[in-house]
């Protein structure tokens, strides 16, 4: 509710700074953002010496805040500190250690407002690269390659989409999942009726399949997975593999490819896999072999 | 951000989800409807009941009022998805969870939330009608029910119909809470479209929608009071000619 | 005596919690008569007047009207059947026309035509000097005239006892006239007249008896000549040497 009511608020704000023209009153970043136009380089990053984030703060394993901490924790957090690193020319360990990225918490809905007026350098939250997506932001190759399938309570004793007839499933709001679904039925040519109700947060989702207001919530794997338990089960199904990016204001070529460049180190070095395992998140390679 | 706002491509795009916000609105205007029928059953029986010597029905009456007033209206919305299922399904004992349909969960969550209020509405109403007009009544010989019927309800019609419309657009504008329990309402749909899109114009057409039927409401509220306050000779003086015959 | 009794009160006694407003009243009143009840302010003298007709209800005692005794049962039937009550702030009904507000009760409950009981609505208006004002609202009305629709509306439903309760208190001074002119010609009826009220030239005019109440019980009681002129107790010697002068 909170949340909600923080994103709603938050659009609305940013509403009515587009409006009277209002611009960022911070001094530190002004030379760049006089002008919202204006597109932050790594030179603007370096002098104000953080890396602002979008990330995610509720799901496990991707962008979670650890409430012990109060720290933001995942893989996807981990990417951002790997920008950090090589933005500030020092080890991942040492980028943590001096808190070189500022994390803000981000919505589906809140994401590409807060790219827009500049709140942001990048969004690393489970962005999925769509062509429609590309109009209106930059986008970095993939760091995360994450196939869709389903939650389910074991009791339904279903294995696929194909036994889901007259089901009611849940997806993530603001997500392509839906799509993906159709697509996927399309493809297995499945005679199979369901309807989709979007929700807010991965966690509603799961409470109303545990309370049998849904019959199954689908998103990304490593999603679902940090769900699972004792009731819950994760279907045979592996589809619509989506290619997860860093997001970023649309026109900044320049940070958009540095951060592309530093993916592919991270890649080749083998750092990103590294990370992957840490996390408990599917490589590419056992990606493509469910398929 | 400003040409964010005004990017042509992305009003085009949230436009192209407005047959979902039609169905969206199609939902609110039928929970709302629905919702405040039950809300002024609730609302004229429980503020009877309030003005009601009948001390055990007038304790039933503030219980219920002061509950529905004093939790938010989000966790009865909670509620109704949530907990009255379980109820259901515990009493029945059903191998399955049973589900209230979207339209159900709104209109009585808006509906029992809002009757508390139009309860206090028509009790303060009724108690703002001095009470010589009761005693007036019962002289002549009217019973109880008579007296309310024919000469405090009249009275207190008039000055409860304003805050009785408030009411009204507060229900309506609260049927957007169903949004989180997956309501398929206007609200849902909007949050499903900027969701998907990242595009605040989405909001910005449900804002239109929602104000295309309460700024009228808003507007009636204004006739209301101004009718309220205004002296009856003056609305007689049109139609005088039957009146003028008898004298 | 007690046969033609209209109005019959019994060891009537009110209590207000731990105020004792009435105690053991007793009173016969003939049918026609025309009583004035007097007293100072918290003698329960209006209180008495309410028990009659039930809108207060009796701790204890009885009330009968034509021998019938007034109960939590019958009070609203006797109230329609009976009697008639003028308040001292009018009560006239604010949403109804001067004339609505006479043919309500005998439409309503009396089942009169409605046609009929406008004539006769407007035969009492007359009678009260207010015909002009028939399609008026009580609110566009004096003091004055509101109290003298509200006298027109009680005798509407031809009741046989008329209750006034302080009538005139509430007046500007020089209205109180137009009203005690209606009432003194009413006086000249068969109704069975009960007033409270403070005007003691109007008691004196048209009163058969008089009776004083000080602290809830009845003191003095005889016709206006001898209260007023020979009072027997120290309390009512005092109040009215207070209010004539």
């Amino acid at each position: 509710m909170k949340k909600r009511f923080l994103a709603v608020m938050t659009m609305a704000v940013m509403a009515l700074a587009a409006l009277t023209g209002c611009g960022d009153s911070d001094g530190a970043s002004s030379a760049a953002s006089g002008d919202s136009s204006a597109q932050r380089t790594v030179e603007d990053i370096k002098a104000e010496g953080v890396l602002k984030v979008g990330a995610k703060s509720d799901t496990i394993n991707i962008g979670l805040i650890n409430t012990a901490t109060g720290e933001y924790e995942g893989y996807d957090v981990d990417v951002a500190y790997e920008m950090a690193a090589k933005i500030f020319g020092c080890t991942y360990e040492e980028a943590v250690a001096n808190h070189l990225v500022e994390f803000t918490s981000v919505t589906a809905k809140t994401r590409g407002g807060l790219l827009d007026n500049g709140e942001l350098d990048c969004v690393i939250a489970s962005f999925t690269v769509t062509d429609e997506r590309k109009k209106s932001w930059n986008f970095t190759q993939q760091y995360r390659l994450e196939p869709v399938t389903f939650l389910v309570n074991k009791e339904a004793g279903v294995q696929t989409l194909a036994d889901m007839d007259g089901f009611v499933i849940g997806v993530g709001q603001g997500t392509t999942t839906a799509e993906l679904i159709e697509e996927y039925k399309e493809a297995k040519g499945l005679d199979v009726n369901y309807e989709i109700q979007d929700f807010q947060y991965i966690s509603d989702g799961v409470a109303a399949l545990k309370t049998g207001q849904i019959d199954a919530y689908s998103v990304d794997r490593t999603g679902l997975f940090a769900y699972m338990d004792d009731t819950t089960m994760l279907t045979e199904d592996a589809f619509g593999v989506q290619e997860i990016g860093i997001a970023l204001k649309l026109g900044n070529d320049e940070l958009t490819q540095f951060m592309d460049n530093a993916l592919t180190e991270l890649k080749e070095s083998g750092r990103l896999d590294e990370l992957k395992a840490k996390w408990g998140i599917l490589t590419d390679e056992e990606v493509r072999a469910m398929e | 951000m400003l040409e964010s706002l005004l990017d042509p491509w992305r009003w085009e795009r949230s436009l192209q989800d407005f047959p979902d916000y039609l169905e969206g609105f199609g939902m609110t205007l039928r929970v709302t409807a629905a919702g405040w029928l039950i809300a002024m059953c609730i609302g004229i029986l429980l503020g009877l009941i309030s003005t009601k010597q009948n001390k055990a029905l007038k304790a039933v009456s503030r219980i219920y009022i002061q509950f529905f007033q004093n939790t938010p209206i989000t966790i009865q919305f909670f509620f109704f998805y949530v907990g009255v299922p379980a109820i259901i399904k515990q009493l029945f004992h059903m191998s399955k969870a049973y589900r209230l349909s979207k339209f159900v969960i709104g209109i009585f969550g808006v509906g029992l939330y809002h009757g508390a209020y139009i309860a206090e509405v028509i009790r303060s109403g009724i108690e703002a009608v001095p009470g010589g007009q009761k005693e007036a009544a019962l002289s002549q010989g009217f019973t109880e029910n008579q007296a309310m019927a024919y000469v405090i309800l009249p009275q207190t019609l008039k000055m409860i119909l304003p805050p009785l419309t408030s009411q009204t657009l507060a229900l309506l504008k609260n049927t957007s809470t169903l949004a989180m329990v997956v309501g398929l309402d206007l609200m849902y749909y909007a949050d499903k479209s900027v969701g998907y899109t990242g595009y605040f114009q989405g909001y910005l057409i449900a804002a239109a929608m929602y104000f295309a039927v309460c700024f009228p409401l808003a507007m009636l509220v204004k006739v209301f009071e101004r009718n309220a306050a205004r002296n009856p000779e003056l609305k007689r003086k049109k139609k005088k000619s039957r009146g003028g015959g008898l004298i | 005596m007690e046969s033609n009794a209209i109005i019959r009160i019994e060891h009537l006694r009110k209590r207000f919690g731990d105020l004792q407003v009435l105690d053991n009243i007793n009173l016969n009143i003939k049918k026609g008569e025309k009583l004035v009840i007097l007293g100072p302010s918290g003698s329960g003298k209006s209180t008495l007047i309410r028990c009659i007709n039930h809108l207060e209800k009796p701790t204890s005692g009885e009330i009968y009207i034509e021998g019938e005794q007034v109960t939590q049962k019958n009070w609203i039937r006797m109230s329609r059947d009976h009697m008639a009550m003028v308040f001292q702030q009018f009560n006239l009904y604010p949403h109804k026309t001067v004339l609505q507000n006479l043919t309500m009760a005998p439409v309503k409950l009396h089942k009169v035509p409605k046609k009929e009981a406008e004539a006769s609505a407007m035969e009492y208006l007359e009678r009260v000097g207010l015909a002009n004002k028939a399609d008026a609202y009580p609110q566009n009305l004096s003091g004055g005239q509101q109290q003298r629709v509200a006298i027109a509306r009680a005798l509407v439903t031809h009741p046989d006892i008329i209750l006034f309760d302080e009538p005139t208190s509430a007046l500007d001074p020089e209205m109180v006239n137009e009203v005690l002119d209606v009432m003194v010609q009413l006086s000249k009826e068969d109704i069975t007249m009960i007033c409270v009220t403070h005007e003691m030239g109007f008691a004196r005019q048209v009163a058969d008896r008089v009776i004083f109440l000080d602290s809830a019980k009845i003191v003095e009681e005889g016709t206006p000549e001898e209260v007023f002129t020979n009072p027997k107790s120290e309390r009512t010697k005092a109040f009215f040497s207070k209010i004539l002068h």
